[in-house]
């Protein structure tokens, strides 16, 4: 230890010195060791959920930069499917898992294309660890944990994933500091947003997130079954709310569909563009620029559910600031992509006249927050809902030709006639 | 290993059992439950199953025929079955297993395995400075937790309150971190340096957080929750009064030391000349001997931080011995022995003549 600026030095008998040292060196805090992993599948986190048409469930783990990809026999149910709602079902996901209500958090929510059986996504809470698990219901209700070692799958890693380091930048809102709520977001890690959303089309997964720690937005494409093969491509768009070209902020929801006569992705953003990008645009390496047709000037998507109205296909996307929003496809065709030369400068938040812009379908009655959203059949939705009233979470069942959810209404029609 | 109290009851109607010689529960988070079937009832059950042996998360009374098991792993090994919950047991937390034999109705058994650490409820264990009288140009306090705490909330709870009763809502820094230690127990705070800072815009406007000869209390109210749910804090206050500011650098010319006797384990004992920082303490002072090898032995400030024993691991041997310590080591003002929190912006001729400080001339004032 050198010593140095020894002044007002003190001599004794027995101790001659007393000297300032050199400065403090800092040492790194030491992370937290690991906790022990899932026996057979080392899985650490069950986020996104996508099926493909035969029944292989893919997983995405944001902690650990993977997608898993499991082999799920499912047998076709005799019979129409019963609608069924299950209330309070994370009551029931923190009994099955052994947690109090509240140590539940629900990640994602798939329904097989055969056995029609719902597969959640979990994080199990515990004060300082959290594991995954991805819980089945069945037709029958019955609900249960999926034992994935006992699967057949295959774990393909996924390149230029961020580290678990960086985390998000900490900004208040309006005058004055930031909020609790704003600091908290300090401690979140940009990984938790690495992989947003999985979309299974024609023999190849399509990933949303952002890649390295630069917090770069991009679609991954894998071809499945993996090869160990993979591409990452960086995306950029133009979002007219902000009234700038974004590059940082990922894909939320995506679904792959027909649009002006070509396989595009039909991507939302939060606040809230739609954008396409054609699929032979997605190259590995290449930095690409999707079209914007739509921006509803608020919301952060939350699920893309392409399905069937009359002759029509439909997108029936969720979010968690708005109420849902149906989307014709075939209103996509066409549409003009459109750049920052197209408008005046400058902001256009909800209430600019301009807002909602482009084909942006209609908002649909859905009372309470529908968190997560699947098709169980041609004739049904499954919903992960929060009621309104209670603030239950509630599984619930809801007819595809009557997109809507009308629990707690009472209207017109529900009084007694006299 | 402890035993766990555990309650038995059969059907609905509460009748409380010492033990179950056919049950065996679990006693840590990895373990199992275990039933011992009777002989004849193992034949006739091959597979067991959740029907025979089932755990439930919550009391006996919470239980009902709705309610969904614990997921995990059954498996018979002769006249056992074992049952192992997929994600382990959570310490602390209450179940009831559910046994169902042949001819019986079920019957309900409580268990619940002790948490490693005693389940202390969320208290404040200590504030530093531990001193009754603290400087009015105070720099930061230590709040210490029985337990981790849930973060982000240190604003809604931690306040310096004068003797009136009026809470000082912008005494402190609000940072977009809190100053939390690794396992969330020890909480920093630091006193808005722009109301320390004489003469600086917080300051004028506001005035200091401290006056000297005021009495004043930090506070953390009731109501904020252990991290991990199982508690709140009550609520705890530090009483203080404000004494006069610490305006120069620490002097170890101004030092006591109390020699230690060749030959023993006696302490080596050092006053200071002010309250030091009570965790900067913990690594700024080493005892060497020769040319700079470390002694070993345990370090213990005290005093209310205005003081610092060595007891070394083996008796002190004739010879020299130093104490080294780090320059930037703070007082409670957070003055180190290079430079001051605040200069007194008129003085700045006269610190900038000093000849061993002329690598920090600028005051933090500027």
């Amino acid at each position: 230890m050198n010593a140095r600026g020894a002044g007002g030095v003190t001599s004794t008998p027995t101790i001659t010195d007393v000297v300032l040292s050199a400065a403090l060196s800092v040492e790194p805090a030491s992370n937290g060791s690991a906790r022990r992993s899932e026996p057979s599948v080392d899985m650490k986190f069950a986020g996104a959920l996508t099926f493909s048409d035969d029944g292989i469930l893919f997983v995405g783990d944001n902690h650990n930069g993977a997608v898993y990809a499991f082999e799920i026999p499912g047998e076709e149910q005799p019979g129409q499917t019963v609608p069924c709602s299950i209330r309070n079902v994370d009551a029931k996901i923190a009994e099955l898992l052994g947690v109090r209500l509240g140590a539940v958090e629900i990640n994602d929510l798939a329904v097989h294309p055969v056995s029609k059986e719902i597969y959640i996504s979990i994080t199990r809470i515990e004060s300082f660890a959290s594991r995954p698990a991805i819980v089945k219901i069945s037709v029958d209700r019955d609900i249960s944990l999926l034992d994935t070692s006992s699967l057949t799958f295959q774990k393909q890693e996924l390149i230029e994933f961020p580290d678990g380091q960086a985390t998000f930048h900490v900004r208040g809102a309006g005058g004055g500091g930031p909020l609790p709520r704003d600091m908290a977001k300090g401690a979140v890690s940009v990984r938790s947003l690495a992989i947003m959303d999985l979309e299974y089309y024609d023999g190849e997964l399509f990933v949303a997130g952002v890649a390295y720690d630069k917090f770069r937005s991009s679609l991954r494409r894998l071809p499945y079954p993996f090869d160990g093969t993979q591409g990452v491509t960086a995306v950029e768009m133009y979002h007219i709310t902000h009234d700038q070209y974004e590059s940082r902020a990922p894909i939320r929801a995506m679904s792959v569909q027909e649009v002006d006569g070509k396989p595009q992705l039909v991507a939302a953003y939060t606040c809230s563009p739609l954008v396409l990008v054609p699929l032979d645009e997605i190259v590995d390496g290449a930095k690409i620029s999707a079209d914007t047709i739509v921006d509803m000037g608020n919301g952060q998507p939350l699920d893309m559910v392409p399905f069937r109205m009359g002759d029509q296909t439909m997108l029936f996307v969720t979010n968690n600031s708005r109420s849902p929003q149906v989307i014709p496809v075939d209103g996509l065709s066409g549409a003009k992509a459109v750049t920052h030369e197209d408008f005046e400068r400058g902001p256009k938040l909800d209430l600019h006249p301009l807002m909602p812009f482009g084909p942006t379908g209609k908002s649909v009655m859905f009372e309470g927050v529908p968190l997560h959203m699947a098709l169980l059949d041609d004739e049904y939705f499954v919903s992960l809902t929060r009621d309104a009233y209670t603030g239950d979470l509630n599984l619930d069942i809801n007819p595809t030709f009557f997109p809507n959810r009308v629990h707690n209404l009472v209207a017109e029609m529900d009084f007694p006639r006299t | 290993m402890r035993m766990n109290a555990y309650k038995t009851l059969t059907g609905s109607t509460p009748v409380h059992r010492v033990d179950d010689p056919d049950l065996l529960l679990p006693r840590c988070v990895d373990d199992s439950v275990v039933l011992r079937l009777a002989p004849g009832e193992a034949d006739h059950h091959p597979t067991g199953g959740c029907q025979r042996l089932a755990v439930f998360v919550g009391s006996a009374d919470s239980y009902h025929e709705q309610r969904l098991p614990v997921a995990g792993r059954d498996e018979r090994d002769g006249q056992f079955l074992r049952f192992t919950p997929a994600f382990g047991f959570v310490a602390g937390q209450e179940y009831v297993v559910r046994t169902r034999r042949s001819g019986e109705s079920h019957q309900l058994t409580e268990f619940r395995i002790p948490r490693e650490v005693a389940a202390a409820p969320a208290l404040v264990t200590g504030v530093y400075p531990s001193g009754d009288v603290l400087p009015e140009n105070l720099l930061r306090f230590y709040v210490h937790f029985s337990v981790p705490m849930t973060p982000h909330l240190a604003s809604d709870f931690v306040a310096l309150r004068h003797a009136s009763g009026r809470a000082d809502r912008a005494a402190f820094m609000r940072f977009k971190q809190e100053l939390w230690n690794a396992d969330r127990t020890r909480l920093t705070v630091l006193i808005d340096p722009g109301r320390i800072k004489r003469s600086v815009a917080t300051n004028l406007d506001l005035g200091p957080a401290l006056r000297n000869g005021e009495r004043y209390a930090l506070t953390v109210d009731e109501g904020w929750s252990a991290a991990d749910g199982s508690s709140v804090l009550q609520s705890f206050s530090k009483r203080f009064r404000a004494g006069g500011a610490l305006r120069e650098r620490p002097n170890v010319g101004r030092w006591g030391l109390r020699p230690p006797r060749p030959g023993t384990r006696e302490a080596l004992v050092i006053t200071f000349d002010r309250p030091f920082d009570r965790h900067l303490l913990d690594d700024a002072l080493h005892v060497v001997v020769g040319d700079g090898q470390p002694v070993d032995g345990t370090p213990h400030p005290g005093d209310y931080e205005t003081s610092w024993s060595f007891t070394p691991d083996e008796p002190w041997t004739t010879g020299d011995v130093r104490i080294v310590v780090d320059d930037t080591l703070e007082d409670v003002a957070g003055n180190n022995f290079r430079e001051l929190l605040d200069r007194d912006v008129g003085h700045r001729l006269a610190l900038a003549a000093t000849p061993t400080h002329q690598h920090k001339q600028g005051t933090k004032n500027d």
